[in-house]
């Protein structure tokens, strides 16, 4: 299922209102991760707000396999197309099944509840995400590493081939967010599509295939393309106001005035 | 399971509701008369027995339990849709829109020959303080929520008194005013119970058709969203149900505060949070507790108990615990 944007364009504020990204032209096709990255306030949650059909864009069009998106029924939408905020207030505790069961609720039948086959999905979505041992735990008891397993099980509970995560790595230690991340690969290898707003440049380079940069200068620019071109220094330096050296392995991040010889990482003695 | 038992427990406190009280009635007596009524029985009982069982005190505590049933059902929708557990119609100043407005009622005589009138009027009232406080309620802000409630709660209470004060130039509109603020089952009758039961039966299948929708809700309203949750559908029909029970209940018995904040909570430890137990337990809960009120209310002679009372002086600090509690979290 594809997700493909046509001229996007949102702002906030106003007036005057600051334009956060305009004429963007995204193509999201099965099997892909996408990184999206940007400062602060770039917009990466407005963008994903409005692919997510939370919020229409101020301009552009949104459609999923060819349908306009604000055309398609609410309970369709909610079937294809599933959306993790950055946070998740809880303001009841839940045991974990219960919670991964809510994202049977484009499915349920008003009158009958949830059934076995709805059961059967919820137990799926857990064993896909390495959580069938958590199902009987509160929320409350889990790690930040097992709470995003558990909310990842709760958008696949959906169905949706299409999902949207806003910073899911962004609180987890680097262990946990490297086995998140190895897990939406998988996820995405099965024919899903992925889009992830994250921070972590590195990360991105490593496990997207294609990334879109928000924020960039003339603002409201953007670039997008495959993640390793994308998030090169030339792109990331300016965009984050640091200055980035590649070398094979990856990244490395200093401030502008800082000397990248400082604790002796870095070897050209540059600056 | 548990159900059976909690609806044999209410059945069995009805019963007993049947004998408490002045007079000497049993058991057997309340069952003749509940038989002969039924068409079972073929002896009528004593007139006097049979007045005092099936005119007075049936149509009363069958009010009560519905009422408390109401109150409790419509504090689980009220804490759903807030997603706040602090979150009550009394607690709410929704309980006081619909006294002021009922008051307002009493004062212009629409009372009168019209059974509807005043809790189609505590409906409205209800419904009113529910709309402003969602305008001005943000996403997880209990502080806000319940200081908007006080303001709007005194705000209506300024008004029932302005309204009282012009009353009491009346001697029996002022006697019968004050006696419904403080709220009674006293002489509430079969067609007390008759006007009650449309708007609370509309009610209660608004609010259990929003049950997978509350559910939703409790993940935050994008989280709800995303699911497929018409937000604005869910909370203007939660609006109506919670105004239609609130509004219904406080026209019939006055201002009874706490029962949908206490019984809630107590339903979700015992049942857990999703709304399709949670609804029906603190019904059943709310008819619970308002009949064993009515029972102590009863069974005190000299002066009548305003069950509103009772509630406010168990239900006051459960809040202020509640509070406690609430700040004592990250």
């Amino acid at each position: 299922m594809s997700l493909q944007t046509n001229g996007l364009g949102a702002h906030v504020g106003g007036p005057p209102a600051r334009w956060l990204f305009r004429e963007l032209q995204l193509s999201i096709e099965p099997g892909q991760v996408w990184a999206l990255v940007g400062p602060n306030g770039s917009g990466k949650s407005t963008l994903l707000r409005c692919l997510a059909g939370l919020r229409s864009p101020a301009e552009g069009t949104i459609s999923l396999q060819g349908q306009a998106l604000e055309q398609m029924s609410r309970r369709d939408r909610a079937q294809k197309l599933a959306y993790l905020p950055q946070l998740t207030p809880l303001y009841h505790d839940l045991p974990v099944r219960r919670l991964v069961m809510l994202g049977r609720a484009p499915h349920l039948s008003r009158w009958r509840g949830p059934t076995r086959d709805d059961a059967t999905q919820v137990d799926e979505a857990l064993r896909r995400v390495e959580a069938h041992d958590l199902a009987d735990r509160r929320i409350s008891t889990l790690s930040g590493g097992e709470r995003q397993r558990v909310m990842l099980a709760r958008l696949l509970a959906t169905g949706a081939r299409v999902l949207l995560l806003d910073e899911p790595t962004t609180a987890l230690d680097i262990g946990h967010a490297l086995r998140f991340l190895a897990l939406c690969r998988n996820l995405a290898a099965e024919g899903t599509a992925i889009v992830l707003a994250m921070h972590e440049l590195e990360l991105a380079r490593r496990y997207a295939d294609q990334a879109v940069c928000l924020g960039l200068s003339p603002s409201p620019a953007h670039r997008l393309g495959p993640a390793p071109q994308v998030l090169g220094p030339e792109v990331l330096g300016p965009l984050f106001d640091v200055q980035v050296r590649e070398h094979p392995d990856g990244l490395s991040f200093y401030t502008p005035d800082q000397r990248q010889t400082d604790r002796g990482i870095g070897s050209s003695g540059d600056t | 399971m548990g159900w059976l038992v909690a609806v044999l427990v209410t059945v069995g406190l009805l019963l007993v509701a049947m004998t408490t009280g002045p007079g000497d009635v049993g058991l057997p007596d309340v069952f003749a008369v509940l038989a002969h009524h039924l068409g079972f029985g073929t002896s009528a009982s004593a007139p006097i027995l049979d007045a005092l069982i099936w005119d007075l005190r049936l149509p009363r505590s069958l009010l009560a339990a519905l009422l408390g049933a109401a109150l409790g059902f419509a504090g689980a929708i009220t804490q759903g849709l807030f997603r706040n557990p602090m979150a009550e119609p009394g607690v709410l100043g929704v309980s006081a829109g619909a006294a002021t407005l009922a008051v307002l009622g009493f004062t212009l005589g629409l009372d009168t020959g019209n059974t509807f009138a005043v809790p189609v009027l505590a409906a409205m009232g209800a419904g009113a303080v529910l709309l402003i406080l969602l305008a001005l309620s943000r996403e997880g802000e209990t502080t806000s929520l319940l200081l908007s409630g006080i303001a709007l709660g005194a705000m209506c209470g300024a008004l029932t008194t302005l309204m009282l004060a012009v009353d009491t130039s009346r001697w029996d509109l002022g006697i019968k005013v004050v006696r419904w603020l403080m709220g009674s089952f006293e002489g509430r009758s079969w067609g007390h119970l008759q006007g009650a039961l449309l708007p609370l039966a509309a009610g209660f299948a608004v609010g259990a058709w929003l049950r997978l929708d509350l559910d939703a809700l409790q993940l935050g309203q994008d989280t709800a969203a995303s699911l497929g949750v018409d937000l604005v559908r869910t909370q203007r029909l939660a609006l109506f149900a919670v105004a239609l029970l609130v509004g219904a209940a406080t026209a019939l018995s006055g201002v009874i505060g706490f029962i949908g904040l206490v019984v809630p909570h107590v339903a979700r430890m015992l049942g857990g949070a999703s709304h399709a137990r949670l609804l029906p337990l603190s019904a059943l809960g709310g008819a619970l507790a308002l009949l064993v009120i009515d029972i102590v209310a009863r069974s005190i002679q000299g002066f009548v108990l305003p069950p509103g009372t009772i509630t406010a002086l168990v239900g006051a600090p459960f809040f202020l615990w509640l509070l406690r509690r609430q700040d004592g979290q990250p």
